[in-house]
């Protein structure tokens, strides 16, 4: 793996100064607290909390021992410990996944002759139905089993596996589940002992709630309250391989950088050199012009930057990790909140600041004929696949589906109802770079048919076209429509039953004049 | 002398009754009405489709998107009405297709109750577009 052999952090109070300053313009306006590690190599450059663990508590971010539900960058560890299986011969990237549940409630049905394996887990390209819910529980006395879970929910296989990516928590959950099956263990149980033991991160667990005997404080999750915070009530993650994550900034740095040293941290080894390269290379290719996937990583920002990276989600909290192994640099941040603008910012300043990715350049266009007659080929509707195809969620499918319009020869613009409006220019055929960011979408035709988008930015799954009448200008007239109609439908019952009440008084008026004359 | 107090109260008691009857008759003759039926489907249709989407987007705006996983019990009661918005569809499709079998109502009427049935149907199509209705 190519190293840069220069420094990338020279100075570490100006990097802190730095950080400093990109974290205070958002602590009390963006979320109420952060915590922060930067690492190089094996050495934690920067580990600091900022702002508040607990606004009702006044309780500050201290990274050593405030502890963050990081969410799916904990899938991270889940992965690494499948890593862990396989370097020790127990597990294989290319078997199928129903060897490993034989003695388990849990099988995944045989809708296509080719088996989902254990790469297909770590690349989300299993074909599992998206639902986004990670059984999500309010009350941790709802918490069941990892069995018990993944056999009462079983996912519908809805693509051969390995054709496209849809990012899928039941895959990870079942990875988890997988790994405790092979080694006759419970998989929180497994971790602890492989990866948190070795590596010396005393603040993480997966268990949930986080036990009282844990030597740390949990942050608490704050909702937006106008112009404050208020802390919320956690949730628990039910697939907790996919997302119960409970970790210190400080455990995060242990954890990065024992990626960064090939498997190893000091003495403690979690993965064999070549294990690690191998869980750092790529095993799925969506498109050689946009980032792909590694094992459990997917790559970030531009294809090019070699930068893997995981963010990360629960309810009120929000996550993102970025590894940049030529720069042998890892960043991690993590907010007790989760605003519109996420963690991924920080990080993407950061990365910007020391030079971890090129300058985003003007893109060429590319000089092949027929420009315009491929950007009209590519226009249209998409959606994406890592979101609901049934059930209420589907809403936010139809809420996140991206245009895209010719605007001249080579060029196109892509808009979003959020209206994230982007122009892109055409650099190969098919192949567009975002005017003044690394973002890249890449066309697969087939016979003058748009087959899948895929965007940099979206690694969690394709993008695929959205026919007619599932188009948001179709539904959006149709459901404004039916409600204009049945309001004026409404207004008019009532504007003609005040009528008749009017006409009534009005004869029984005249009646009574009549009378009294 | 001492009987109009007793004939007072057995009037008051036959007004009640009468009333009573009167209530009584005045339900069973509308329920059995097919048009006064197809005038309330079209109505209740109308109500409850917009109840519907101000409930969703109330719950939607208060709780957030999680509330769709969370499903609290608001949710439960939004994601409950999509039923009862096909089943009233069916009921002003079948009341606007007796108002020109039978003739009844004025013309304008007829369309309007048509029309209603056509946005019903269009939205009951939306919803199972969008993952709210099950077919």
């Amino acid at each position: 793996m190519a190293r840069s052999s220069t420094d990338p952090f020279p100075d570490s109070v100006e990097l802190e100064a730095f950080v400093d300053d990109v974290i205070a313009d958002r602590i009390g306006t963006t979320t109420p607290g952060a915590t922060v590690a930067i690492v190089s190599g094996d050495t934690p450059i920067l580990t600091k909390g900022y702002g508040s663990a607990d606004v009702d508590a006044n309780i500050p971010v201290r990274a050593d021992e405030t502890v963050f539900r990081v969410g799916s960058v904990g899938k991270l560890v889940t992965y690494t410990a499948v890593m862990q299986g396989v370097e020790q011969g127990v597990l294989d990237l290319d078997t199928d996944v129903n060897t490993y549940l034989t003695d388990s409630a849990v099988t995944v049905a045989d809708t296509y002759d080719d088996p989902v394996t254990l790469r297909h887990l770590g690349t989300h390209t299993a074909g599992f139905e998206s639902t986004l819910d990670p059984e999500i529980v309010a009350d941790p006395e709802a918490l069941t089993s990892l069995e018990t879970l993944l056999a009462d929910h079983q996912r519908s296989r809805v693509r051969p596996p390995g054709e496209h990516v849809g990012y899928s928590n039941y895959g990870a959950a079942l990875a988890g589940h997988i790994v405790a099956e092979a080694h006759d263990t419970t998989f929180e149980e497994h971790v602890q002992s492989e990866i948190f033991d070795p590596l010396e991160m005393t603040h993480s667990t997966f268990a949930q709630p986080v036990p009282g005997d844990q030597p740390s404080d949990l942050a608490a999750p704050h909702v937006r309250d106008s112009e404050s915070f208020l802390a919320a009530d956690d949730v628990y993650i039910n697939m907790r391989p996919a997302g119960s994550l409970s970790a210190s900034a400080t455990d995060m740095a242990a954890f990065m950088s024992a990626h960064l040293g090939d498997g190893a941290l000091n003495d403690s080894r979690i993965l064999d050199a070549d294990t690690a390269e191998r869980m750092h290379s790529r095993h799925h290719v969506r498109h050689p012009a946009v980032t792909n996937w590694r094992y459990g990583f997917h790559e970030y920002g531009d294809p090019d930057a070699n930068l893997i990276a995981h963010s990360g989600a629960t309810v009120n909290f929000t996550s993102h990790l970025l590894l940049a192994p030529d720069h042998n640099v890892g960043i991690f941040v993590a907010y007790n909140s989760k605003p519109s603008e996420q963690p991924a910012a920080i990080v993407d300043e950061i990365v910007a600041e020391y030079d971890l990715q090129p300058a985003p350049t003007t893109p060429q266009p590319t000089a092949k004929e027929d420009g315009r007659k491929r950007a009209e080929t590519v226009a249209g509707e998409y959606s994406v696949t890592y979101l609901p195809q049934r059930g209420p969620l589907q809403v936010a499918d139809l809420l996140e589906h991206v245009t895209v319009e010719p605007t001249g020869d080579s060029q196109l613009r892509t808009t979003t109802l959020e209206g994230d409006a982007r122009q892109w220019v055409e650099t190969e055929p098919y192949v567009y770079h975002e005017v003044g960011g690394h973002d890249v979408i890449a066309f697969e035709v087939t016979d003058g048919t748009v087959d899948v988008m895929n965007m940099s930015s979206e690694p969690t799954g394709v993008y695929q076209p959205v026919p007619f009448h599932e188009q948001q200008v179709v539904t959006g007239g149709i459901l404004g429509t039916a409600l204009s109609g049945f309001g004026l439908s409404l207004a008019g019952w009532g504007g003609h039953s005040v009528w008749q009440q009017w006409k009534q008084h009005r004869s029984d008026d005249e009646l009574g004049m009549e009378d009294s004359q | 002398m001492t009987e109009q107090p007793v004939s007072q109260s057995k009037t008051g008691q036959q007004t009640e009754h009468d009333d009573r009857n009167r209530f009584a008759y005045g339900v069973k003759r509308r329920v059995t009405s097919p048009s006064w039926l197809a005038r309330a489907a079209g109505v209740a249709l109308s109500s409850v489709s917009i109840g519907f989407v101000v409930l969703f987007l109330f719950v939607l705006e208060t709780s957030g998107e999680l509330a769709l996983i969370t499903r609290p019990f608001p949710m439960q009661i939004a994601l409950a009405l999509p039923v009862v918005i096909a089943v009233l569809t069916i009921g002003t499709t079948v009341g606007a297709g007796l108002a020109w079998w039978n003739r009844y109502w004025s013309l304008r009427a007829r369309i309007h109750q048509t029309v209603l049935a056509l946005l019903g149907l269009g939205f009951c199509w939306q919803l199972v577009t969008l993952g709210s209705l099950s077919l």
